[in-house]
């Protein structure tokens, strides 16, 4: 692993060196003026020169979306009753190309590596990080709803990056972690980092890291019997205020639910994997209408529980990098740092 | 800000009331309003016990109706039955709950389509002076992490780590708060502060009479980049009170109207279907908007409904509990007015009186 | 070869379809892109359907329902008429085509009438031109051959 220092100049002549070879992303902050979008929502596709910014915390939209795509065409038929390809289900071309995710936070960067731990035998999912580069930023700002340490992460971490640029007075150091970072600085010159400057990186890493609470926490949930964490009383208040709606599911970079369906359309057809919200009571439904999930109190408990509980219950971490978009997007305010709170305080009480 | 400001009288006797209906009996429940986490944001809570009355709060952030509650609270607190029983005849617990101007349009409609009973609910009826979008103080402080904010009774303070500044309250008001014309509740049993007078506003279909102005492709254009930006979480549905189908539209799957995923023209259908079907109904809360993620304006669309609903049929939503329902109760009389042209009518020809005489009127749906 | 316009009719199997089976019986050139939804009151046209064939691609969607004299459910339909007026003073609103779907509440007609209306509906919707708001459309995709 190389450090490097580099002027935001010389970024921007990276940037364009990378723009032809690869397709580069960056957060889009405004609308875009038309519906067509080329890529994912909330990200654009910038051309050489073309300005860009990064905005202060979590850029609005998460990186999920270019690995997990709404929707993700699967197959692709036809019905049409002459269509030589009648009844055959073809598979779309995939592209091998690698695409650049320029100006990824920290906490989005921990939750592509904790979505590759249930994807990791799907091969979409696992396509697509092997061609998305992901250039990160780490952050100089917390804002109030951001809680990365306590999840175990940090404003300073790079796991899971590609690159990582980390902001300095005059420049920004850039640390390249992986063979795709080593492909996109390759044939640069680059000056390598002073040991003061790697004195400041080091320092700041040591200041803000994941805090005590993480581990603890973690380790007290994962002890506590389901059935006392089920029970809590505090699950009837937030099942009332919650109104179910999939704003929290679909803005947070580690939900990955999704159903399949055929769309149809006047005799073509395709194959879809769409995003889906343990919120909708759809979710749930049985063939035969029974709905073991039929209230919105069992609903919204289940999406806690399977961020805090069945998935560190099985993969190990948390399935939350403390982004903090649900807290701020929530139309009732339900705050996931009170859940936990409140969940681990009923594990203390005995 | 030292002195009480007027929300925090509000608070007060909120609070002293619920207290009272509680400790008497009166109510099982009342839904009301908790503090939230963060600044500008409020919880809906219903309290059932005594110590939670200290948790309610009033002020100028609570934008959600909380109408969309009350079937279910009323649902919560009534004697357990078997589903295969007849509802047990006892008179049933009542539940209060707090209502400025439109969510009590909103109680008057649920009452209109028989989904609550006026018998079972306590209406606290609260004068709105306008609630504050929270989109709007964001977007004047762009970049910045906004870590507080105090309400005085006509400016906010924001504070953030490295600024304070003071800013106009109704500058920042929502804009269907700004156009209300009737913010003081229609239905009170309860009253709770100063009566808010009526608005008188001459345009209160000033943004959709701008729009209506552009021509059909300047439209299309800004109905496509308007809605290109929605991901389907239905939180404008969810948090809707006139929205309460056991199975919407777009989760019917026999036939499969929309499709599921982010298609423009999926999106576009959903949200054109789903303000149609507030024709009549929407009371402009505004509560779609404000709870929006994605910021989408689809409010534009529920008030075009309400202006021809107004100017075809002359009727204002939730206005009145005895009155007929616009689109599904009228008298036969009214038909020939409008049957004769799609055109719109003259004005005075247009107003639909409601008749008073039952077996003239139909109902369906 | 010149363009003709897919139009789809929900019509009153009661109050108009008679038309209808009296143009198919007369041979008339009601043009083969004309599909006919009979439904057994007009008032059972949902919002839905309007907008499904619209999705669907059709050109032009005309609902042609009866009079409310004759009509043997007539509350009903008046209900109908009042929402259906607001749909499509919607689609007008947010930037489809004036014209595109049509209403017509008029008397019981016989099959002439019909055909005459679908006829004249069709002309106009010829002018306008094929439907691509709000019509549904797959992107071309790449396959593995």
């Amino acid at each position: 692993m190389q450090t490097w220092m580099i002027s935001p100049v010389e970024l921007d002549g990276l940037i364009q060196q990378w723009q032809k070879s690869y397709a580069v992303y960056v957060p889009a902050l405004s609308k875009p003026a038309t519906a067509a979008t080329d890529c994912a929502p909330g990200w654009r596709r910038i051309n050489a020169g073309e300005p860009w910014t990064l905005p202060v915390g979590p850029t609005p939209a998460s990186v999920k979306s270019f690995y997990f795509p709404q929707p993700e065409i699967l197959m692709t038929f036809h019905l049409e009753e002459n269509h030589p390809d009648k009844g055959v289900m073809r598979e779309p071309l995939k592209s091998h190309e690698m695409q650049v995710v320029l100006g990824v936070r920290p906490c989005d960067a921990a939750s592509v590596l904790l979505n590759q731990l249930p994807f990791t035998e799907d091969p979409l999912f696992m396509a697509k990080c092997q061609r998305t580069a992901l250039v990160g930023f780490t952050c100089t700002t917390r804002l109030s709803t951001c809680f990365c340490t306590e999840m175990g992460g940090s404003p300073h971490h790079c796991a899971g990056l590609d690159l990582a640029l980390s902001p300095l007075q005059n420049g920004f150091l850039l640390e390249v972690l992986s063979e795709k970072g080593e492909t996109l600085v390759a044939g640069c010159k680059l000056v390598p980092a002073s040991e003061s400057d790697l004195a400041v990186l080091a320092d700041r890493r040591q200041g803000q890291g994941a805090t005590s609470s993480y581990s603890s926490q973690l380790e007290v949930l994962k002890a506590c019997a389901l059935s006392r964490l089920y029970d809590a009383p505090m699950w009837q208040e937030l099942g009332e205020a919650c109104i179910n709606c999939g704003a929290c599911t679909f803005i947070c970079p580690t939900c990955f639910c999704f159903d399949m369906q055929d769309e149809v359309v006047q005799g073509q057809g395709r194959r879809i994997r769409y995003w889906d919200s343990c919120m909708f009571p759809l979710y749930s439904q049985h063939t035969s209408g029974h709905n073991p999930r039929g209230k919105k109190l069992q609903r919204t408990r289940n999406r806690f529980l399977h961020k805090l509980k069945y998935f560190p219950d099985r993969f190990g971490p948390f399935s939350c990098v403390g982004c903090g978009r649900c807290i701020g997007d929530c139309p009732v305010n339900i705050d996931i740092r009170e859940v936990l709170n409140d969940l681990v305080r009923r594990t203390e009480l005995e | 800000m030292n002195m009480a400001t007027i929300n925090d009288q509000i608070t007060d006797e909120i609070r002293k009331e619920a207290r009272r209906l509680l400790k008497t009996g009166e109510v099982a429940a009342l839904i009301g309003y908790a503090a939230g986490s963060l600044p500008m944001t409020v919880k809906p809570l219903v309290v059932r016990c005594l110590e939670d009355c200290e948790r309610l709060v009033w002020n100028t952030f609570c934008v959600l109706n909380l109408a969309t509650y009350l079937p279910e609270v009323l649902s919560s607190v009534e004697t357990p039955y078997d589903p295969r029983d007849p509802r047990p005849e006892e008179p049933q617990a009542k539940v209060a709950i707090l209502a400025t101007g439109c969510w009590s349009r909103n109680i008057v409609i649920q009452i209109q389509e028989k989904r609550v009973d006026r018998e079972r609910v306590v209406v606290i009826g609260v004068g709105s002076r306008g609630m504050v979008s929270r989109a709007k103080v964001k977007a004047l402080f762009p970049e910045k992490d906004i870590l507080t904010v105090d309400e005085g009774d006509h400016e906010l303070v924001v504070h953030g780590a490295d600024f304070t500044e003071t800013i106009n309250r109704w500058a920042v008001v929502r804009d269907n708060c700004q156009t209300c014309a009737h913010p003081d509740p229609v239905l009170v049993d309860i009253r709770i502060g100063e009566p808010v007078s009526e608005r008188k506003n001459p345009h209160p279909f000033q943004q959709v009479e701008l729009l209506e102005q552009r021509s059909s492709e300047e439209r299309w254009a800004w109905f496509t980049a308007e809605f290109s930006t929605c991901i389907r979480c239905y939180a404008c549905r969810n948090v809707c009170p006139l929205c309460y189908c056991p199975t919407c539209f777009v989760d019917d799957a026999r036939p499969q109207w929309l499709g599921k995923s982010l298609d423009a023209v999926d999106t576009g259908l959903f949200h054109v279907l789903r303000a149609f079907h507030c024709a009549g109904r929407c009371t402009d809360c505004g509560a779609c908007e404000s709870v929006c993620p994605m910021g989408i304006n689809m409010r534009m669309l529920t008030k075009k409904l309400n202006k021809d609903v107004r100017d075809l049929y002359g009727i204002e939503a939730g206005m009145e509990p005895e009155a007929p329902l616009p689109l599904t109760t009228f008298p036969l009389a009214s038909v020939e007015f409008i049957v004769a042209d799609l055109a719109p009518l003259p004005a005075a020809a247009r107003i639909v009186q409601p008749s008073s005489e039952g077996d003239e009127s139909c109902k369906h749906g | 070869m010149s363009w003709e316009p897919g139009i789809v009719v929900f019509c009153c199997s009661e109050c108009r379809c008679t038309g209808v089976e009296e143009a198919a019986g007369s041979n008339c050139k009601a043009p083969c892109n004309v599909r006919i939804v009979r439904v057994p009151c007009a008032s059972l046209i949902s919002e839905y359907m309007i907008m499904s064939a619209l999705r669907s691609g059709a050109d032009g969607i005309l609902v042609a329902g009866g009079s409310f004299d004759d009509c043997h459910s007539a509350g009903e339909k008046v209900g109908d008429h009042r929402r259906f007026v607001l749909l499509e003073n919607l689609l007008e609103f947010i930037g489809v085509e004036p014209g595109r779907v049509h209403l017509s509440w008029e008397s019981a007609s016989p099959g002439d009438q019909l055909r005459v209306l679908i006829e004249n509906f069709t002309e106009e919707v010829k002018a306008l031109g094929p439907a691509s708001k709000l019509v549904k459309q797959l992107e071309p995709v790449q396959v593995v051959e």
